[in-house]
């Protein structure tokens, strides 16, 4: 059904207006979730299976490829479903769309995305989970980069692309062994293979290989750092879907194999497997909370909690009971509500205010009260409150975990305490404007938040209805979780199901009509779970008080002068870039580009009165937003923009003047040069680029081989000095140099002109940096 | 072809995985990707693969004549057709930086810290 929504639109949604476009996707999209719901009822305690094309197995084996559901994947299903409903409704007038050729592109990659999703819960087939995994990481990159004049959500969508198609062919190496071990590829029939022969190291490899796919995608410890990239810059509809679902099912990936494929006799031991999941999983939710706590860019915190949640996802399967699954499934559901209604009220953020950073909207979002009770209460259920389903979910896996370790609750208690404590405190400060004003860092390298693009391309439009009415009913889902019980006993019905291996075969290979009835794992609020739900919350609570309470390091303002003076300055070609710093010379960017400087005093609050419009004073609004603390080096434009006309003499006459500059001076210089730089700038319509906070550092960069605390990224590899160094060190050379260049454009062409030149001409260039 | 086949699909691997950790260019780093892939083409073959056999297809063919296994091919050619997309996919998505960004090398992509 999505996929040939998905192909309807692809091809219809050029002619199509907005609307009808829009419609169709929504249609599709609730056809699936009644299909999926229609599916969960049939499925009841058992087990739907569907040999495609009626190729059915003949005495138990077969040849065929099967779609197997149980509950547990349907559910899976069905959040993603409902998700992806919940996503087309909430774009229905978020999104600006290309007309025209490229229009119906995003709901028709939305319909694909949601596709892989359902078959990759649904499969029941390794290779096809493959090709299903493939599919949904394919169009998450492509979801993931879909602005694709913003630079960030390309990065973000490489390093994902990468990393999540690495772990992908691994997984493939592993079916391919396995396929050469037992000549099957379902997962039944590879488990039943496996039982009987004796375990052997092949199937070991195997298993480490097939698992390393679902779980890079889960973004489990070691490899979590591509999510925070992805869901940082992903546009906010689509973060909703990453972070509530796509992860989540590689946590359910990699259960499902394990618990199909590898569970039986022939597998790999529970005792073997249990430790190494429980570490990974407890190490990925320490990450993910520290770092959360640490985030003031409000996607990437919420991404990072996403990381923290998915570990204790992990420690519950770890555990490998049904009770532990069972309350991996209700948390599971309940994070995708809440998960998906922050991530659709950080895109509220985004549309007022074109910034997610919690320090420059300190106080700002006043005005957006709902919002604001929406995303404390958001913050409350991501903390486990117990009417939430996600503080049932957390009740029912602490009490699992409890059984086995003491100190797994404890985990369970700090991690959400510390997640939930991170977005109430980021509610308060945004919301409220409570606590002082967070001090300003201008000099540690920090994904601030700052210089976001807007999704949309007219701020001044009231606030749509869908964007806020999807965050509420998701959040309204999560409680109903909570407080349905009914639901709660079948997850818990269907997580004995999940766990019941034997059955699982049965269902598949012999079409065993009535499976055995299972005694299901107790699934209702206890006295224990509602306390310690509670109990979280109160931590999360005070976390977030005292974050904002806590004492201040420094007033925010301008940055202090640099406090080691400046080593000997080296080789003159590193110090082009100083000359034009000195005072005196005219601020060349003014002219040329029209844009004003910022008056310094609005440093680090990003300006209250904000222009609205975009386009050329759009320019002048990404200026104010990055304004910084006079000299701290930020808020640079990219370094293309400068040229390279000065000519060694002058090059070596800016060095003198520094040289003579040392100290104090110093400080002064690098101040001009970082307005110099910033105002260099060039017509914001050719480098997009340029406003965001992606390409301050480079100046950043080369100002810190004069000033060390603001040396930023350590660079100096050997394998950095040995290749691209060149490409890498074009210094900037001196941002006004460049005499009477006609239009920005031209200069920025010229400078990459000459920066080709120079790169071929300076080979010697000193490897240090 | 024994062992041999098996041993060359983990060196590409590991090929294209030290090219991947090392690589200073984008487009190298998505061809290190597809070098990566291509070991899952080596060992899926030689899975499949059995001496004398020829190409599983018997409209030429006595019934009883030695083929190689089908299904791997078929995987293989999934596996083509999945590698393609990707790399397409990432290597539009590189030229799309290289555009805005103005430098494929991922050092100097500095937009995501912290």
């Amino acid at each position: 059904m999505p996929l040939l929504g998905a192909a309807l639109l692809a091809v219809a949604g050029r002619w199509l207006p907005r609307t009808a476009r829009d419609a169709l996707a929504g249609c599709c999209a609730l056809a699936q979730v009644l299909c999926l719901v229609a599916l969960w009822v049939r499925t009841g305690d058992g087990v739907s299976v569907s040999w495609l094309g009626g190729w059915r197995p003949v005495g138990g084996s077969s040849v065929g490829i099967v779609l197997a559901a149980d509950r547990i994947g349907v559910l899976l299903a069905l959040v993603a479903a409902v998700l992806v409903l919940a996503v087309v409704g909430y774009s229905w007038r978020y999104f600006e769309e290309p007309a025209g050729r490229k229009g119906g592109v995003y709901p028709a990659l939305l319909l694909l995305f949601s596709a892989g999703m359902c078959g990759f819960a649904l499969t029941g087939d390794l290779f096809d989970a493959f090709v299903f995994f493939e599919l949904m990481g394919a169009v998450a990159y492509a979801l993931t980069g879909f602005r694709i004049e913003d630079p960030r959500p390309l990065h973000g969508a490489l390093a994902f692309g990468i990393v999540n198609s690495l772990a992908a062919y691994c997984s493939l190496l592993g079916i391919g062994l396995l396929y050469a071990r037992t000549g099957e590829l379902g997962l039944a029939q590879l488990g039943r293979a496996l039982d009987g022969r004796p375990p052997d190291a092949l199937v070991r490899c195997a298993f480490v290989l097939v698992l390393a796919g679902p779980l890079v995608k889960a973004a489990a410890a070691p490899f979590h750092f591509w999510l925070p990239d992805a869901h940082a810059v992903a546009p906010s509809p689509v973060c909703m879907l990453l972070s509530g679902v796509m992860v989540e099912l590689g946590v359910y990936g990699a259960a499902r194999i394990h618990r199909t494929v590898f569970a039986g006799p022939g597998g790999v031991p529970a005792d073997a497997v249990r430790p190494v999941l429980l570490a990974l999983g407890v190490v990925t939710a320490l990450v993910g909370a520290v770092m959360c706590w640490q985030q003031r860019h409000l996607k990437r915190l919420l991404a990072f909690s996403t990381v923290g949640h998915i570990g204790l996802f992990l420690v519950s399967f770890a555990l490998l009971t049904p009770a532990g699954v069972a309350g991996a499934a209700v948390y599971l559901a309940g994070h995708a509500g809440c998960k998906a209604a922050l991530f659709g009220l950080c895109g509220v953020l985004l549309d007022r205010f074109g910034s997610v950073d919690e320090h420059g909207l300190f106080g700002r979002g006043r005005e957006l009260p709902f919002t604001a009770a929406l995303f404390a209460l958001g913050g409350l259920a991501l903390a486990g409150l117990p009417p939430f389903g996600t503080g049932l979910g957390k009740a029912l896996a602490e009490d699992a975990a409890g059984e086995w370790a003491w100190w797994l609750p404890a985990l369970y208690v700090l991690v959400s305490a510390v997640t939930g404590g991170a977005v109430l405190r980021a509610c308060a400060r945004v919301f409220g404007g409570r606590g002082r004003h967070p001090a300003e860092h201008p000099d540690e390298p920090e994904t601030t938040g700052e210089g976001e693009e807007p999704e949309v391309r007219d701020p001044t439009r009231p606030l749509p209805l869908p964007v806020l009415a999807v965050p509420a009913l998701l959040l309204a889902a999560c409680l109903a979780i909570g407080l349905c019980p009914p639901l709660a006993r079948q997850l818990a019905a269907a997580a004995a199901r999940f766990t019941d291996r034997a059955g699982y075969l049965d269902a598949v290979l012999h079409e065993a009509a009535a499976l055995p009835a299972l005694v299901p794992p107790p699934a209702g609020w206890t006295a224990p779970g509602l306390l310690l739900g509670l109990l979280s919350t109160a931590l999360a609570c005070a976390l977030a008080a005292a974050a904002l309470r806590g004492p201040l390091p420094a007033p925010p303002g301008p940055a202090p002068a640099p406090r080691a003076p400046p080593p000997p300055l080296r080789p003159a070609g590193r110090l082009r870039h100083l000359a034009p710093g000195r005072p005196g010379r005219p601020a060349r960017g003014d002219h040329r580009t029209g844009l004003n400087r910022r008056p310094r005093g609005t440093a680090g609050r990003g300006a209250e009165d904000r222009p609205r419009e975009r386009g050329a004073g759009g320019a002048a609004t990404y200026r104010m937003r990055t304004a910084r603390p006079a000299g701290s080096g930020f808020g640079t434009r990219r370094a293309d923009a400068p040229s390279v006309r000065g000519g060694e003499e002058r090059q070596q006459a800016g060095v003198d003047r520094v040289r003579a500059l040392q100290g104090e001076a110093v400080a002064r210089a690098r101040e001009d040069l970082g307005l110099r730089v910033r105002d260099q700038g060039g017509d914001p319509a050719q480098h997009p680029a340029g406003r965001s906070s992606a390409l301050r550092a480079p100046i950043r960069a080369r100002t810190g081989t004069v000033i060390p605390r603001s040396s930023s990224s350590p660079k100096g590899g050997a394998a950095g000095r040995a290749a691209g160094f060149q490409v890498r060190m074009p210094s900037i050379s001196g941002a006004s140099i460049s005499g009477g260049a006609a239009s920005a454009g031209l200069a920025s062409r010229r400078a990459r002109a000459g920066r080709r030149r120079r790169g071929a001409s300076m080979p010697n260039r000193p490897a240090t940096m | 072809m024994g062992v041999m086949a098996y041993l060359a699909a983990g060196w590409i691997l590991l090929v294209g995985c030290y090219g991947l950790v090392t690589s200073r260019n984008l487009i190298h780093a998505v061809g290190c990707l597809a070098v990566c892939q291509s070991s899952t083409y080596v060992l899926l073959l030689a899975v499949g693969y059995r001496s004398g056999a020829t190409a599983p297809v018997f409209a030429d063919l006595p019934t009883d004549a030695p083929v190689v296994d089908p299904v791997v091919q078929a995987l293989a050619l999934t596996d083509v057709v999945v590698g393609a997309t990707v790399t397409a996919l990432l290597l539009a998505l590189v030229i799309q930086l290289r555009k805005r960004h103005g430098t494929v090398d991922p050092q100097r992509l500095t937009g995501l810290r912290g």
